[in-house]
């Protein structure tokens, strides 16, 4: 190695570090606010269930980084996420008070003009995707629905059952749009408490498709209530090539719908803030929470509690909410015909 | 089998499982015994410590917990007459009164033994339907669910003897309160007059204290007595008699604890309806039926009989295919996944002994439940002497907290308060609570699951084996309540005449 190189290369390292310093001076500064200030992250549902697990692993460690006095976690369930969404939109937006918001549903509710929604999601500060997986479609085991063609033959002989909690939930929008692009003889069955007793019904063979997201599905394999089969999306998930997008089974025509669709539920379980909070404060939870998010604690503390995390930054995730605040007139009115009017 | 149970017991009574186990139930037990407060908060508040645990340590922890907030609940159903959870209303009917008739300790006593015998049934059944746990589950779909919820509502003919119309009236109108809420089917408001708090209908935890809690307060206040104010007796000392009552009256116990466990499986279904399915069909088999409700130890038992049973069942269909019947068992199926461990048939082979652990702890955690709970039974029963106004503030502060804990929602307090009215009206005037809850809680069960027989099997569903054969225990109850009010009436007339 020469020593011009070897001279070069100290050099950019040391400029790496003195504007990597300087950056996290400056960090800090903007930081400084939530010194000693009690920080609150509202989970919309319930204790003691998955997304409150993620609120609570999330405010464990980002509250450290941010060098606040302490990361509260407080349950605010009611209308299905609805209820504490609005009284977010409505707070003063000074960085202390947060919110695991379930984006794509809240979307879908807000573009859908679901009775009850008085907030614009692509309006929030958004801090940050925790997770995000992609809706797949499963069917009962030992079905023989394999492909598009299987459905749409047993389509010819009986309406085909597809299973789905209440209208306007996320599992009612995949399900409508299940029934949309697989152009056939559907019936969207409503009225399931939830994804565990949709799958109990596949698992009984009551019901022939059902749309949730990929790790409830995995866990209905596990039980053997259920058969993955499709992705509900365009793009194959890394890893899992067996699960194929059913984009490349139905008509091309429906390409942008199930992009639409895809794009939000791809903005997943993501941190915001009310709106208009200003961008050094924005920025010091952005940069907070990318740091949280990749440190090596949080990670292991995800693969220990087998709760995987999907990080995207606020930046991305407001591009995605933003997207999908602009769908086209289809995908609009196939949330609108999920929602009672 | 043997091995996975023997394992299953191994691990159990390891020192680090025990003590969690230990300090699982002593949670419960404080936080448990405050009304309302009861096994799903707890569980809830508690879940975070269980992270990192291992697989029988979070079990040991936590359904020590429920197991113990199940007992716990039964405790303030008796002395107070604020049940812990709307899974535990039946407790309240004989509970109370035996504590007003300053029976406190009898009661207690015999609530205390009644459930570790259901406890040690419903732990029986889970390991007993191990072999045929999924098949089981599995048999039973939306058409059999809404039969037994049928079969639930039936026996609030049989809970309201006496004052039938008035009872039907008050079942009428649980039904109605049912309805609020976005509807299932096809999403509309139903009554809900623009509060977005109404969406998922009213909070049974908030009605029920408030529909028994708020008479009790209001009397106790009113009266400026204690609870058992005016009673003959004052025997707190009745512990022993009453856990003796267990065996002497082992029938009903027994059948309280087999119908727990059984009805307990159905998911969703089973928790609200068997404590009215035990309740009624103790009162249907007792000699003196028009004692239940005035503080007969038959109502008692098979109240207490039933309340841990169920817990046992409960457990079957998220073991087997991983779906949760109850907020506490969505819970432990949370626990699970964070455990990394995979409902369905894993856990009856690779996994076969943590699921033999949860009997075991069922088991165990009763028997330390019981042997921590008699030493405090009879300070707790000197409660009922403690006179009104000191005891009045105290009952105010965990009424309010007991709504208030589960959704962290002040309308719940509200929602409280209103049943609390209702209660007191109802109290005064002689109108009986129970159908009303029993409406309350089922119609909304009832509804979802007829539209979705229908939805899935058109009319065709009656057709069904097991819903032929619910039909047909639906038929003989009506039958037997029918003969049963024909046969008093006469006896009334006879005696006039």
């Amino acid at each position: 190695m020469s020593r011009t190189s070897i001279f070069s290369r100290l050099l950019s390292a040391s400029i790496a570090i003195m504007i990597a310093s300087s950056a996290s001076a400056q960090m800090d500064k903007t930081c400084a606010f939530f010194e000693n200030e009690t920080v609150e992250l509202v989970i919309p549902f319930s204790a003691g269930g998955g997304f409150d697990v993620y609120g609570r692993m999330v405010a464990k460690y980002m509250g450290p980084q941010l060098g606040a006095a302490s990361m509260i976690v407080r349950n605010q369930p009611g209308a299905g996420g609805l209820l504490a969404t609005n009284q977010t939109w409505t707070e003063k937006p000074d960085g202390l008070k947060l919110q695991l918001i379930a984006v794509s549903g809240m979307l879908a509710a807000e573009l859908g003009d679901a009775p009850g929604v008085r907030f614009k999601t692509n309006e929030f500060s958004w801090v940050g995707r925790v997770s995000g997986e992609p809706d797949v479609v499963a069917t009962n085991p030992g079905g023989t629905i394999k492909t598009v063609d299987d459905a749409q033959k047993l389509g010819a002989e009986r309406a085909v059952r597809i299973g789905s909690t209440g209208l306007g939930s996320p599992q009612y929008i995949s399900a409508k749009l299940l029934e949309t692009v697989i152009e056939t003889n559907a019936n969207v069955i409503t009225g399931f408490s939830g994804s565990p007793e949709v799958y109990a019904s596949l698992g009984r063979g009551e019901l022939d498709l059902f749309s949730s997201s990929l790790s409830a599905a995995d866990a209905a394999e596990k039980a053997q209530t259920g058969q993955t089969i499709w992705l509900l999306g365009t793009e194959a998930v890394a890893g899992r090539p067996e699960i194929r997008p059913i984009s490349e089974m139905v008509d091309a025509k429906f390409l942008p719908l199930i992009k639409a669709h895809a794009s939000a539920v791809a903005a997943g379980r993501a941190i915001a803030a009310p709106p208009g909070l200003s961008e050094d404060r924005l920025k010091c939870l952005r940069d907070v929470f990318d740091r949280t998010i990749s440190s090596p604690e949080f990670l292991a503390e995800s693969r220990q509690l087998n709760r995987p995390v999907e990080p995207l930054s606020g930046a991305a995730v407001a591009d995605l909410v933003r997207g999908a605040s602009e769908a086209q007139k289809e995908y609009l009115d196939l949330l609108r015909s999920s929602f009672a009017q | 089998m043997f091995d996975a149970a023997m394992t299953g017991l191994l691990d159990v009574l390891s020192p680090h499982s025990m003590g969690l186990m230990l300090i699982g139930i002593l949670i419960g037990f404080v936080v448990g015994v405050l009304p309302g407060i009861g096994g799903p908060v707890a569980m809830a508040l508690m879940l975070p410590f269980t992270f990192g645990m291992e697989p029988i340590h979070v079990f040991a922890f936590l359904l020590g917990m429920k197991v113990v907030t199940s007992t716990t609940g039964d405790i303030t159903a008796v002395l107070f007459g604020i049940p812990g959870e709307a899974t535990s209303a039946a407790t309240v009917l004989d509970g109370h009164p035996m504590a007003r008739k300053g029976q406190a300790g009898r009661a207690l006593g015999a609530v205390l033994m009644s459930s570790l015998v259901g406890a040690i049934i419903g732990a029986v059944v889970l390991a007993l339907s191990i072999p045929i746990i999924r098949p089981i589950v599995l048999a039973f779909g939306p058409p059999e669910f809404f039969m037994l919820t049928v079969v639930g509502l039936i026996f609030m003919a049989s809970l309201s003897r006496g004052q039938m119309l008035k009872g039907m009236i008050m079942g009428c109108a649980g039904l109605l309160i049912a309805l609020i809420g976005i509807d299932p089917q096809a999403g509309v408001p139903r009554y809900v007059f623009g509060q977005l708090e109404l969406w998922e209908g009213l909070g049974l935890v908030p009605i029920v204290i408030g529909l028994f809690g708020g008479p009790e307060i209001v009397q106790l206040m009113l009266s400026k007595e204690s609870i058992a104010g005016k009673a003959v007796s004052r025997n707190i000392d009745g512990v022993w008699q009453g856990m003796l009552d267990t065996f002497r009256h082992w029938k009903v116990v027994a059948w309280a604890g087999a119908i727990g466990s059984a009805i307990g499986v159905i998911p969703g279904v089973g928790g609200s309806v068997s404590q009215f399915i035990a309740y009624g069909q103790a009162k249907q088999m007792s000699k003196t039926p028009e004692e239940f409700g005035k503080g007969s130890i038959e109502g008692l038992l098979a109240a207490g009989g039933n309340n841990n049973a169920k817990d046992g069942g409960s457990l079957v269909p998220m073991i087997a295919i991983g779906l949760p019947g109850s907020v506490s068992t969505a819970i432990l199926l949370n626990a699970f996944l964070i455990s990394g461990l995979n409902p369905g048939p894993e856990m009856l082979t690779t996994h076969l002994d943590v699921t033999f652990s949860m009997v075991w702890i069922m088991i165990i955690a009763n028997i330390i439940v019981v042997i921590l709970a008699l030493p405090l039974l009879k300070p707790l029963a000197r409660l009922t002497f403690t006179e009104g106004p000191i005891l009045v503030p105290f009952l105010l502060v965990l009424t309010v907290l007991g709504a208030y804990a589960e959704n962290n929602s002040m309308f719940d307090v509200w929602v409280m308060l209103g049943a609390a009215a209702v209660g007191i009206v109802c109290l005064r005037f002689n109108w009986p609570r129970v159908p009303l809850l029993l409406g309350a809680v089922l119609g909304d069960l009832c509804e979802r699951y007829l539209f979705l027989s229908t939805s899935l099997y058109g009319w065709s569903w009656i057709q069904r084996p097991l819903v032929i054969l619910l039909g047909m225990i639906i038929v003989a109850i009506l039958f037997k309540t029918v003969w049963d009010v024909r046969k008093s009436i006469r006896r009334s007339s006879e005696v006039r005449a």
